[in-house]
């Protein structure tokens, strides 16, 4: 990659799904082309930050060369244990589970 | 020259089209472009196209060529929800997919190869040697 080419920037906020089970959520996100080192996610004052710079989706050259930039952003409640969060990306799809918190787990009360 | 691919819809322009009109305040991110979803690139002696199928599988992807169409199809599966899971947010796109691409040259079709990484479908089609460009010397 030289400097002196031309580079077209996009910015993507790549579509999300957010499934909850009983004891975090699962966040997927479609950023497809990016390998595990161009992907950034960070937690910071309860905000979860994900982000990726995709250089030369095609792979092939130099005259076109075009950087994409993925950013998307998520508030967490309270009830997210920020200590305990994992993040995986596979097939182009980057998959963060969130944990909750022990106190927020359901709890089944024994009926005496 | 590489004209023709803009007149196909973009499986993801129509994502985004999606999350757009449902998530009014998401409209001053409109990035709808030609270049989102699929890319095809002229590199003198091959065409190499580059296809966005995040979450795909390449067990899950075909890819045909009939006269100068390049079809890529496939499907994408949707999670399925075990007892005490919901849903909270649902953007992406599950299903069927085709998607039909013109080609610009006549390729030689024993050479054509695809891999597939990151949720990117790379595709390269050797020109034929008709397309090649090829050099008029001046007398």
């Amino acid at each position: 990659m030289t400097k002196e080419v031309e580079k077209n920037f996009q910015t993507i906020i790549p579509p999300v799904d957010i499934i909850e089970t009983k004891n975090s959520y699962i966040v997927k996100l479609d950023i497809p082309g990016a390998g595990k080192e161009h992907i950034k996610a960070k937690i910071e004052d309860n905000i979860l930050v994900v982000s990726a710079s995709i250089v030369d989706q095609i792979g092939t050259g130099k005259e076109s060369e075009t950087m994409k930039e993925y950013q998307r952003e998520f508030s967490l409640a309270n009830d997210i244990d920020t200590s305990t969060v994992d993040a995986k990306y596979e097939l182009g799809v980057l998959t963060v589970t969130l944990n909750k918190k022990i106190q927020f787990l359901p709890k089944e009360i024994v009926i005496n | 020259m590489l004209v023709r691919y803009k007149t196909f819809p973009s499986l993801f322009n129509e994502i985004d089209e999606l999350i757009t009109s449902t998530h009014p305040v998401l409209n001053r991110f409109r990035f709808v472009e030609s270049t989102r979803g699929v890319a095809m690139k002229d590199s003198g002696d091959a065409i190499n196209i580059a296809i966005e199928l995040p979450g795909i599988a390449k067990e899950d992807v075909k890819v045909t060529l009939h006269d100068d169409v390049l079809t890529v199809s496939g499907g994408r599966k949707q999670p399925e929800l075990k007892e005490n899971e919901q849903w909270i947010r649902n953007e992406i796109s599950y299903g069927k997919f085709e998607r039909s691409i013109n080609l610009p040259y006549s390729v030689v079709t024993e050479k054509i190869s695809a891999t597939q990484e990151n949720g990117i479908l790379r595709i390269t089609l050797p020109k034929a040697e008709e397309a090649k460009p090829k050099e008029i010397t001046i007398k």
